[in-house]
């Protein structure tokens, strides 16, 4: 097991972008987490709650660059939807030349906030999963 | 059962310690005596006290720690009860000591472990190169993440230096198991054979590839232990891959 990370954000304005993160073990607000070299990045839990909302795991393989849409999530209605993965992750980041990242976008229609819980995992390369 | 190593891989009293030193192409082996506060082998340190200019502990994102230049010591700032200590140098550094028979086995383990550090030992020495260049904490070879385990010698402080690959600016924390052995060196070689043979010792071979006075002082001087020829050391395997902390086998 490596280093879990939990992860907050929330947006509020309608339309689309990158979500800032927060979280207990970092002290800065960033729009993308920079997977370092010979780690591992794996997506445990995503929790989305309040307005409607399209979340979407974007990856990065060129530093930040440009990314690519690796998972969607979509919370159709106001409420709360959390995806969870107990034994096996759904999405798993492998870095190998230092320039993977991570981001969540949001797509939304509403100024409500919607607020996104999220857990990773960063772990060492040559570790299973 | 009662066997060389506890849970920790600390040694058991009355069991045996081999010690190999690369560079010197010798190792010695001790028996340890006596384990001081056995039972109580955790001492959980808390953040790294330096402040790189995010706060104490606080490793900012993609940079060295705590710069490109210093060594961070695990001083003995963070930890509740040794406010009062009166000696400088554990100050400095927890670990540091200046007695002939004793042996700190250290095994510590740094957080967040994507962190990448390098080990100086003594203080200002790095040991580890590839091809005749030498490790930095930002290099891709020669570095530990999370867990480190070392032998603390008397009168040889260890330092270190950490590089945060992520954009992140991550508060760390330490948590050590440490064994404080009273120990006494086996001179001779029939008995050093005999032990090995029947599988009395551990044994963990530092990671120390660069000749250094004050590592041999320490040996010679004050610890006064007899070291025998690596030869001595027969079917020892060499672990494969992984990080160059140590290598160690139960023999």
């Amino acid at each position: 097991m490596g280093d879990l990370i939990n992860l907050y954000g929330e947006v509020s304005a309608s339309g689309t972008g990158t979500l800032s993160l927060k979280s207990d073990l970092f002290t800065n607000e960033v729009t993308y987490i920079a997977i370092p070299k010979g780690f591992k990045c794996k997506i445990w839990k995503v929790d989305v709650s309040g307005a409607p909302a399209l979340i979407t795991a974007l990856v990065s393989k060129d530093g930040g660059s440009s990314y690519v849409t690796l998972k969607p999530l979509t919370l159709a209605s106001a409420g709360q939807l959390s995806e969870e993965e107990r034994s096996r992750p759904k999405v798993v980041l492998a870095e190998i030349r230092g320039q993977t990242a991570l981001a969540f976008g949001y797509s939304k229609t509403t100024s409500d906030t919607t607020m996104v819980a999220i857990t990773i995992e960063i772990c060492r390369e040559e570790e299973d999963g | 059962m009662y066997g060389v190593t506890d849970k920790y891989g600390f040694v058991n009293e009355g069991y045996y310690l081999a010690v190999v030193i690369p560079y010197r192409e010798q190792f010695f082996l001790t028996q340890i005596r006596k384990r001081l506060n056995r039972g109580y082998e955790v001492l959980r340190y808390g953040t790294i006290q330096y402040d790189a200019g995010a706060g104490t502990g606080i490793v900012p994102a993609a940079s060295f720690f705590p710069s490109a230049t210093e060594q961070w010591f695990l001083k003995y700032d963070p930890v509740q009860g040794l406010e009062n200590v009166p000696d400088v140098s554990v100050k400095k550094d927890i670990f540091y000591h200046e007695e002939k028979r004793k042996l700190f086995h250290v095994k510590m383990r740094v957080e967040p472990e994507f962190l990448k550090h390098i080990f100086f030992y003594p203080d200002g020495q790095p040991q580890v190169s590839f091809r005749g260049q030498t490790a930095l904490p930002s290099s891709d070879f020669g570095t530990f993440s999370g867990w480190f385990e070392f032998i603390r010698l008397p009168k040889i402080y260890q330092s270190f230096r950490t590089f945060n690959e992520t954009n992140l600016n991550v508060r760390t924390n330490v948590t050590i198991f440490y064994a404080e052995y009273e120990h006494k060196p086996i001179a001779d070689e029939s008995q050093v054979l005999q032990i090995l043979k029947k599988r009395w010792a551990r044994i963990i071979t530092l990671p120390l590839y660069v000749r250094d006075d004050d590592i041999d002082r320490s040996l010679e001087d004050i610890m006064e232990v007899p070291m025998f020829d690596i030869d001595l050391i027969k079917g020892e395997r060499l672990t494969p891959g992984g990080i160059p902390r140590f290598r160690e086998e139960v023999i």
